[in-house]
């Protein structure tokens, strides 16, 4: 399995990778710096909150195409000369999935801890009140990561089985419009059956907005464990399903 | 030997899965802001241009971009494909004429897009049960305009995916530049940024007559970052050995 791994590093050399992710970060920092820039004193005393508003919706922007494109790019390098036929003979299509799924999963980390370092550096920067909330920080960067990973595993599936890789991409844009669109229908039972939506459903930071004062006052949620869960056992799901269908495809 | 080239784009396009994105991704922000304006009519009173602001804000920074990206990625995705570029550089076809091609199927498809946005506008504010006029005269203008800007975003695109063999690179790059049209237009900066051209063009943010950014500037950066990324793509296309890049 390290082998295959190995081998999966070996040839995701020079394929932008870790440009994409940075280009991401960059955006996403540039965001979050713009958006504090000019906090009044009530925004920097739930400065760490904000954070944890912001973030996740950005994610749910930004991060299904974004894994679309990483999903594809990792799985087009087998369809390019139909090498899937050549490579099934030498490794089992589970073990191929699998190590692409690790080095995707690696590279959502590397973004998790850019993440974590911007939050960190702007927070202490602008001198957000009160102590770091390393509990949140730690339920946001598991519940994101789950998340992602569900989502990559998705894409990366659909861009082993597809052949034309525009399918794959176009259920990415609409994944990022559903996640988007989620924040508003949050609330309704029917948006835990759609993966995309999970950015919203595992806030862990809420807001009221006076419509009089005009004043946003945020509060902390509960990390919704049980939504996480349902989550975590669709993830295992997909994987042994994938799986299979992919030992049995012909290629 | 043009209509050639273009019966050629034509018979790809034909049961291709991209009419797929054309129908369906410009109904999910339809169908969503539709919802979210039912749900704030008394904070949106403003009834047409409100509701097209509810359909465009999103779409215009971050899908439309995407799609954009997809569709000109798709048009070079055949040529990229195992040897081809052998093929099509040894017919007796000159690549300016396959450029063409390319640029004016993708120009149709975004000028039926824009139809079909603007058919779901008229569609849902019926739904909605407005009461006001249908501002048709207004819409015409956003849409057109917002193919313009949308054209730029082609032009760029169609650049990238001939430059970056690769499917998915693109559409990326389209989406972060889509982000960052966001932040160009909040700057002020929207004229100046190509990928913030279409939102200006469409009146994401406020839906009034004027373009917030001045109709000349408008035309001009429109056109000149055509011509631009135009002139980029011939001189790539004559300087570069395509074939050798495989």
């Amino acid at each position: 399995m390290v082998q295959a791994i190995r081998l999966e590093f070996f040839k995701m050399r020079g394929r932008c990778f870790g440009l994409l992710l940075l280009l991401c970060l960059l955006v996403q920092g540039a965001w979050l710096w713009w958006t504090f820039k000019s906090m009044s004193h009530l925004e920097i005393i739930q400065g760490w909150q904000h954070y944890l508003y912001q973030l996740p919706v950005l994610n749910a922007i930004l991060l299904p195409v974004l894994m679309a494109v990483m999903a594809s790019r990792a799985a087009d390098i087998e369809h390019k000369g139909t090498m899937l036929r050549q490579l099934y003979t030498i490794q089992p299509a589970g073990k191929l999935l699998l190590s692409k799924l690790l080095y995707g999963g690696w590279y959502l980390v590397l973004l998790l801890a850019g993440q974590l370092l911007t939050m960190l550096l702007i927070g202490l920067y602008k001198g957000f009140y009160g102590p770091i909330p390393w509990g949140y920080f730690g339920c946001y960067l598991l519940f994101t990561f789950v998340i992602t990973w569900c989502i990559y595993l998705v894409q990366l599936l659909l861009s082993l089985f597809i052949t034309n890789q525009l399918i794959p991409l176009l259920v990415g844009a609409a994944g990022s419009f559903c996640g988007l669109f989620s924040l508003f229908f949050q609330q309704y039972w029917f948006s835990r059956l759609i993966l995309w939506t999970y950015y919203s459903q595992l806030f862990l930071c809420g807001m009221n907005w006076d419509k009089e004062t005009r004043i946003t006052e945020m509060y902390w949620i509960q990390p919704d464990w049980a939504g996480f869960f349902l989550l975590t056992a669709g993830f295992l799901l997909t994987i042994v399903v994938g799986w299979r269908l992919l030992e049995r495809k012909e290629c | 030997m043009f209509w050639n080239v273009m019966e050629a784009e034509r018979l790809k396009a034909h049961n291709s899965p991209v009419w797929f994105a054309f129908f369906v991704l410009p109904m999910i922000p339809a169908v969503l802001g539709t919802l979210n304006y039912w749900n704030n009519q008394d904070l949106l009173q403003n009834q047409w241009q409100d509701l097209w602001t509810q359909h465009t804000l999103f779409s215009c920074y971050f899908f439309l971009p995407v799609l954009l990206g997809v569709y000109c990625a798709w048009l070079w995705r055949l040529e990229h494909q195992q040897h081809n570029w052998n093929l099509v550089l040894t017919m007796p076809v000159p690549v300016g004429y396959l450029y063409s091609a390319k640029l004016i199927t993708v120009a149709v498809v975004l000028f039926l897009t824009q139809i079909w946005i603007g058919l779901l506008f008229f569609g849902s504010g019926l739904l909605c049960g407005l009461t006001a006029p249908f501002p048709l005269l207004d819409v015409i203008n956003w849409l057109l305009c917002g193919w313009l800007g949308g054209m730029v975003i082609c032009v760029l695109q169609l650049f990238l995916s001939l430059w970056i063999r690769s499917f998915a690179l693109p559409v990326g790059i389209a989406l972060l530049g889509g982000v960052a049209g966001l932040a160009a237009v909040a700057k002020g900066w929207g004229a100046y940024f190509p990928y913030a051209l279409m939102s200006i063009g469409m009146r994401a943010n406020t839906a009034d007559s004027a373009l917030s950014c001045g109709t000349v500037p408008f035309l001009f950066f429109s056109i000149s970052y055509m011509l631009l990324f135009l002139l980029l793509t011939i001189l790539y296309l004559h300087q570069v050995d395509l074939a050798a890049k495989e």
